[in-house]
């Protein structure tokens, strides 16, 4: 039976958190439902956790490939999912239970080719810190802010959607850009782009990731870069 | 022939109250278990009390000429034909659910042969708790009840020749004839005259010492130089005493002014130093995370420790502890806790199958940790466990840590060891980083010690720190200086 959604989780080095994300997959209130994990060549524990859950559910695939980035390991995911529907994981974040149940319940009705919707941010112990309240996507805003206000971890599109859009590889997944420009190539291809209200995931905000030690003028230069090419 | 009870009940009985003796005798039949047969012996005819017992169907009477009450026991145990065998007092009321108690201990524990409990003293005068069975704390004196019920043919004989201390006497030969006992928590009677029991008419405080030599020196046992006492870790107690040579001292024992050298394990009941004559070489051994608890005494009690600890020597188990004495003003020397020596001779080189990690730890630390069994579900963990065998792995984080019993245990087994301790070979994360931060440092930590779960060098290291002979000979150092006085 075809699976009626795909998670696509990439996964570096994320044993503190990959475990968690998973459960949070396997538990869902929707079960016909496949999970794919690429493991970018983690040098951790990474891959001993990701085979106990592939042995233990059998809706979990876990491709192992050497590092190539986040950007490679999205695009690769994406390629293998088997269902129209592929919902986003980063590896340290968790989808809220009823989060496949509300983003095939959003296509159903609004028919977008892309969503996303609000969350909540929780702290390195899963505590959690507020939840944000998404709003609908608007370019101009986006434009002038360089911030297009849509969480990674909650967004949902279709297949076709990701047989046409890649995530950039390079600098843009170097600096964490690659979703950012992923939401804007869909937009400019003309792709419909709706929000949800709904809290779909967890957001968890670590002192270690891309986001917090990131280089913040390199990543404003690739950012204007590309906005004024359009 | 009538079919054999499980309990039998002798009494010998002289010279007591009548009402006395026939509330001790209704308290036997009105327990919740019937089963029983209760056998009098009177020591000497005594008409009042004959007639006491007359009024009882069921009890057997005896009238033999008066020999005193372990002739008496001896005579009714030679008539008995229960399964269990108790001598009773005449004095003593059982409570309700007594029997049915012993019954259901000696099912559950078919390679015990006699079990015993606490009793209530009558006069609110408290309780007398006993402790767990242990064959060398009985050594040092008695605290097995002489009521408490023994399978009848491993009943010893009462020693008829003894003034005092029978009951010690009876219990110390059945557990030389290879007798085992069990604890049961929880009173299982009431005495009427307090003084009848344990510490009974002839144990006196002058004759105590006298007649515990007497009794020890029948069972060959040696007057011991070193007492060991503790409030509030009494198994810990006979352990240390074990090691060293020692008695533990307690309140059926040698009164401790005999002993030579004192050992108070944990700061309660310091005040126990304040009597001790100046000779006695005083040892304070300071427990781990006890330290700590201090700080959050009362003042009054905070000072009255100081002042007493600064009379006295001072021991603790690690650098970090004498290090948080010396803030109080007590210098304290470092002499770890040592394992005995079949802690040190039992080491299992066998890991399990599966790589398994033991997780010891307190509340502080209990709800991070619970964690590790959803972060890494391919690693098995243990949260409670107490054989080396089961896990390969040793992990602690106490908020007062410490190298303690169960972390020695481990590391001269080989088990690598990870905890919040900076001592060697102990794996040290430290707590106070981040979240992220430890638990990046302690998932790298458990993944490389998977890879080599034996610890050869740790077991070198501990086995030496642990040895108890070691241990002993650092101790009696301090007290030969007072061995040369008396001599």
């Amino acid at each position: 039976m075809t699976p009626r959604a795909s998670f696509v989780i990439p996964a570096y080095n994320a044993d503190r958190w990959i475990s968690k994300a998973l459960y949070s997959c396997r538990n869902q209130t929707v079960k016909t439902i496949e999970i794919i994990v690429v493991n970018d060549g983690s040098t951790d524990s990474t891959k001993d956790i990701l085979d106990f859950h592939e042995k233990e559910d059998k809706r979990i695939r876990v491709y192992h490939t050497e590092n190539r980035g986040r950007s490679a390991a999205r695009n690769f995911g994406n390629e293998a999912a088997q269902s129209d529907l592929i919902l986003v994981l980063d590896a340290d974040d968790m989808a809220a239970r009823t989060r496949v149940n509300d983003t095939i319940a959003t296509f159903q009705l609004k028919k977008p080719d892309l969503m996303y919707g609000s969350f909540f941010t929780v702290d390195s112990m899963g505590n959690t810190i507020q939840k944000i309240v998404s709003s609908p996507f608007d370019p101009e805003v986006s434009k002038e802010k360089k911030l297009n206000f849509i969480c990674h971890s909650t967004m949902a599109y279709t297949k076709k959607l990701a047989n046409e859009i890649k995530y950039s590889e390079g600098e843009w997944s170097r600096l964490g850009l690659d979703d950012w420009k992923f939401q804007w190539d869909a937009y400019r291809a003309g792709y419909k782009i709706k929000n949800v209200r709904n809290a779909l995931s967890y957001y968890r905000l670590t002192d270690d990731n891309t986001m917090a030690t990131r280089d913040q003028n390199e990543v404003n230069k690739m950012k204007e870069t590309y906005l004024v090419e359009a | 022939m009538p079919k054999e009870p499980v309990f039998s009940f002798v009494i010998p009985v002289y010279k007591k109250p009548p009402e006395v003796f026939g509330r001790c005798l209704k308290s036997l039949f009105d327990m919740s278990f019937k089963d029983i047969e209760v056998i009098a012996v009177f020591d000497g005819p005594d008409i009042d009390l004959e007639k006491i017992a007359s009024r009882f169907p069921k009890v057997q009477c005896y009238v033999i000429e008066h020999g005193g009450a372990p002739k008496a026991r001896n005579y009714g145990i030679s008539l008995a034909i229960g399964k269990y065998v108790a001598c009773w007092d005449a004095d003593c009321y059982a409570k309700p659910e007594m029997a049915k108690r012993w019954l259901q201990e000696f099912e559950a524990l078919p390679d015990v042969d006699f079990v015993y409990t606490g009793y209530e003293m009558g006069e609110g005068l408290g309780t007398f708790d006993a402790e767990s069975f242990d064959a060398y704390s009985l050594q040092c004196g008695n605290y097995i009840s002489s009521m408490s019920p023994i399978k009848r043919e491993k009943a010893p004989k009462w020693d008829e020749s003894l003034e005092a201390g029978q009951d010690w006497d009876y219990w110390l030969t059945a557990v030389e004839q290879g007798c085992k006992g069990a604890w049961i928590e929880g009173p299982g009677f009431v005495t009427d005259t307090p003084r009848s029991g344990i510490s009974g008419d002839k144990w006196s405080n002058e004759n105590r010492d006298n007649t515990i030599s007497t009794i020890r020196k029948k069972h060959g046992i040696d007057d011991r130089h070193i007492g060991v006492f503790s409030q509030s870790y009494r198994q810990r107690a006979v352990h240390l005493a074990q090691i060293l040579d020692a008695d533990v001292i307690k309140s059926t024992g040698h009164t401790p002014t005999v002993y030579k050298m004192i050992v108070n394990l944990g700061y309660g009941f310091m005040s126990r130093f304040d009597g001790i004559s100046e000779e006695t070489v005083k040892i304070q051994y300071w427990l781990p995370g006890e330290i700590a608890g201090l700080a959050e005494a009362k003042y009054n009690v905070v000072m009255e420790t100081i002042r007493i600890a600064k009379g006295v020597t001072n021991i603790c188990n690690t650098d970090y502890e004498k290090k948080k004495l010396e803030e109080l003003g007590i210098t304290a020397l470092v002499m770890p806790l040592p394992l005995s020596k079949a802690d040190l001779t039992k080491v299992s080189t066998k890991l399990p199958k599966e790589f398994t990690v033991l997780v010891a730890t307190d509340e502080a630390y209990a709800k991070l940790l619970k964690e590790l069994t959803i972060d890494l579900p391919h690693i098995k963990f243990l949260f409670n466990s107490s054989k080396v065998s089961d896990f390969s792995c040793f992990m602690s984080f106490y908020q007062f840590a410490t190298v303690d019993n169960a972390m020695l245990v481990a590391l001269v087994n080989g088990r690598n060891v990870i905890s919040n301790i900076q001592a060697p070979y102990c794996g040290f994360i430290d707590p106070e980083e981040t979240w992220e931060k430890f638990k990046r440092a302690l998932y790298d930590k458990i993944r490389e010690i998977k890879d080599k779960p034996f610890n050869m060098e740790a077991q070198a290291y501990y086995t030496a720190l642990a040895d108890p002979d070691q241990f002993k000979n650092g101790l009696l150092a301090y007290m030969k200086p007072v061995l040369e006085v008396v001599q």
